[in-house]
């Protein structure tokens, strides 16, 4: 072996990742458990016992992962698989893929921002005003500006909707313009 | 006999108009978002829960049992029409029920999913009847060191049994473990991991987490093709009934994949997915004629929503009697249940009767509702796929804040909401399965009291954990969940290595 490098497939490289990412949680998770205070009443290290104990199990279950993924690898390496086989075209489906997943994600991300952009309307703009602004934003992240219409539409009937449905017929409370002191 | 007074009396309650038009409502509701790819039964009662928060018990939950069937109702008919199963428990269904419509048996393949499914959970609820009770009456008996040791096989099993690698399935209830750390620890007053956030000291509410997970998780995961236009679906329908000769080819296959069902439900952790698929390969080597399964074998659709019904009632069973939900949509009722001021486990049997036998009694009417409404309604409700999922699923997102914001009224749920929502994506992504964290959020603050409650008893000694035989039984039984599926994956090394 020595020199030669070992080569993981996509789906061992995520299971790599996520042991060290388990690591580090469990790492992270243990130093603040152990610096939780001691409890005044009862046995003083109590509250800290289930939580050490959590951190200990994730840090050997983060390495195990990896471990598992270098035992994998090794083992393809000795049998002597070559993974290159192949290599062209899947390179190819996979920068295809890629594209996907970066619209995909970026998605992900405007969906986020309008989520909290919502959270920050929400208290000061009342439900109905700020849900029309994050469906609105999040039907036209998918529907584009050419479709007004029915993003207009969508979301002001939705708004409406849901709020008579909570605060009339459900008796959920749901801030209408705190803003303007309503 | 007792048992069957206070069925009658919830039937009386379950059976009021009023509680009939919830049902239908949840129904047709659960049934929409049952429909869309990607989302099952637990997105589908998550979503909705938010609409019963003010109802009474009964109605709330006859109103999220109506939801319930109504999303796997929908499930397999997304299934079946469009080969897009809305969760694990539906892809069994379109083994053999998607071929079928292909052939243009689409109607008999509607049918008797419907008729396969009514069978499975009526039956089903009917032996819940009995059988919950003893366990019940059983469980009251458990201490606090019982508790501990039962929810660490509930954990360890579920853990254990998830598709894929099982280190992650342990990997995820750890993560779900720490997030029910998070808050003022009861015993002491200590406030643990809150970074110094006022909004954190009550900890995380579970129902975040779910509706983070299920709704938005899958929702994201979903945009990969939401823009894909219109799905091409089958919208004219003969009658949707099927032949003397189909039933009796099904009667069998139903009958067996019931008790199947049933029992592998009521397994913590084993959901309806393994259910049906246990069920679909039991029927294909019982057949005459295997090579018909996957080209439109009718037993092969019948068999597995048999189980699935089933075994969502047997799912039921440790959820009310012992307060540890088997699968995420049960995980979801309980908190349901727990957002009524409800505490699901043995003494909820003595308490409040009228609650559990009003949610079984429930389960019989949603039951027949749903298949009464959905034969007849299949061509309509399946016109709501024609509406493209890039406007459906923003309403989804806008259905699940709402929801959220509903539990406290806090707009820091938002957040919290946004935040799983992606760690949910996230281990989608890496393969890391959901339900041992979502299991783990729910019962990891009972599981850590009942911990640390043992060993104030005992005087910080661990014996406790191992002196009574139910806490040997369960402990024995964890050891067995974590060790069998690896000793048996060895033993298939070993055979690979011998030829």
């Amino acid at each position: 072996m020595g020199d030669k490098k070992l080569e993981f497939s996509s789906s061992q490289k995520t299971s790599l990742i996520s042991g060290y990412v388990s690591v580090g949680v469990g790492a992270v998770y243990l130093i603040m458990s152990l610096a939780l205070p001691r409890a005044a009443v009862g046995m003083p290290q109590a509250p800290k016992v289930f939580p050490v104990g959590l951190s200990v199990i994730m840090l050997g279950l983060g390495a195990a992962l990896v471990i598992q993924q270098y035992l994998a690898a090794l083992q393809k390496a000795k049998s002597g698989a070559s993974p290159a086989a192949g290599k062209q075209s899947a390179a190819k489906a996979k920068a295809k893929e890629k594209g996907k997943l970066e619209d995909h994600t970026k998605k992900i991300i405007l969906t986020v921002a309008n989520g909290v952009l919502y959270a920050l309307l929400f208290s000061p703009i009342g439900y109905v005003l700020s849900t029309i602004v994050f469906l609105g934003l999040e039907l036209l992240l998918f529907s584009g500006r050419k479709r007004w219409k029915m993003i207009l539409t969508v979301s002001l009937v939705f708004s409406i909707f849901v709020y008579v449905l909570f605060s009339s017929v459900l008796g959920v409370y749901l801030p209408r313009m705190p803003i303007l002191g309503l | 006999m007792e048992s069957f007074m206070l069925l009658m009396d919830g039937f009386t309650v379950a059976l009021q108009p009023m509680n009939l038009l919830w049902v239908t409502i949840g129904g047709v509701l659960g049934t929409i978002i049952g429909m869309l790819p990607g989302l099952g039964p637990a997105t589908g009662v998550a979503v909705l829960l938010p609409l019963t928060f003010t109802m009474g018990p009964v109605a709330a939950l006859i109103t999220m049992a109506g939801v319930y069937y109504g999303a796997m109702f929908g499930g397999s008919r997304a299934s079946i029409l469009l080969n897009t199963p809305g969760d694990g428990a539906a892809v069994a269904a379109t083994f053999d029920g998607y071929p079928m419509a292909r052939q243009g048996r689409a109607e008999a393949a509607l049918a008797i999913s419907a008729i396969a499914s009514f069978i499975g959970g009526t039956v089903a609820t009917i032996v819940m009847v009995f059988v919950s009770v003893p366990v019940a009456r059983f469980a009251i008996k458990f201490g606090a060191a019982e508790y501990f040791q039962l929810y660490v096989f509930a954990l360890a099993a579920t853990a254990s049994l998830t598709k894929g690698n099982r280190i992650k399935g342990f990997i995820s209830m750890i993560i779900g473990l720490m997030i029910a750390t998070i808050g003022i620890d009861p015993q002491s007053g200590i406030k643990r991991f809150t970074f110094g956030l006022l909004e954190l000291q009550s900890g995380i509410d579970f129902l975040v987490v779910i509706i983070a997970v299920f709704a938005l998780g899958e929702v994201f995961k979903s945009f990969q093709n939401i823009t894909e236009g219109k799905l091409n679906i089958q919208k004219k329908f003969g009658k949707i009934w099927i032949s003397r000769e189909e039933w009796k080819r099904c009667v069998w296959p139903i009958i067996r994949s019931t008790p199947i069902g049933f029992f592998v439900g009521a397994l913590p952790g084993a959901g309806g997915t393994m259910a049906s698929l246990i069920a679909y390969n039991n029927e294909r080597q019982l057949s005459k004629h295997p090579e018909e399964f996957g080209n439109g074998a009718i037993e092969g659709l019948a068999a597995p929503e048999a189980a699935n019904n089933a075994s969502s009632v047997g799912a039921m069973i440790p959820m009310l009697t012992l307060g540890i939900p088997g699968s995420g949509t049960t995980a979801v009722m309980m908190g349901a249940l727990m957002i009524l001021g409800l505490k699901p486990g043995p003494l909820l049997f003595q308490q409040q009767p009228e609650i559990v036998w009003g949610l079984i009694a429930s389960m019989f009417i949603g039951n027949i509702i749903l298949a009464v409404v959905n034969i007849p309604m299949a061509g309509g409700l399946v016109r709501i796929l024609a509406v493209p999922p890039k406007i459906l699923y923003p309403i989804i997102l806008g259905l699940s804040f709402v929801g959220a914001y509903a539990i406290s009224f806090s707009v820091m749920d938002f957040y919290f909401l946004l935040a799983f929502g992606v760690l949910g994506y996230i281990m989608e992504k890496a393969k890391i399965p959901s339900s041992p964290l979502i299991l783990a959020v729910i019962v990891g603050n009972s599981m850590e009291q009942s911990f640390r409650r043992a060993f104030v008893i005992s005087d910080g000694t661990l014996g406790i954990f191992f002196k009574s035989p139910i806490c040997i039984i369960f402990f024995a039984l964890t050891v067995i969940s974590i060790g069998y599926p690896l000793l048996k994956s060895a033993l298939v090394k070993l055979k690979e290595r011998s030829r």
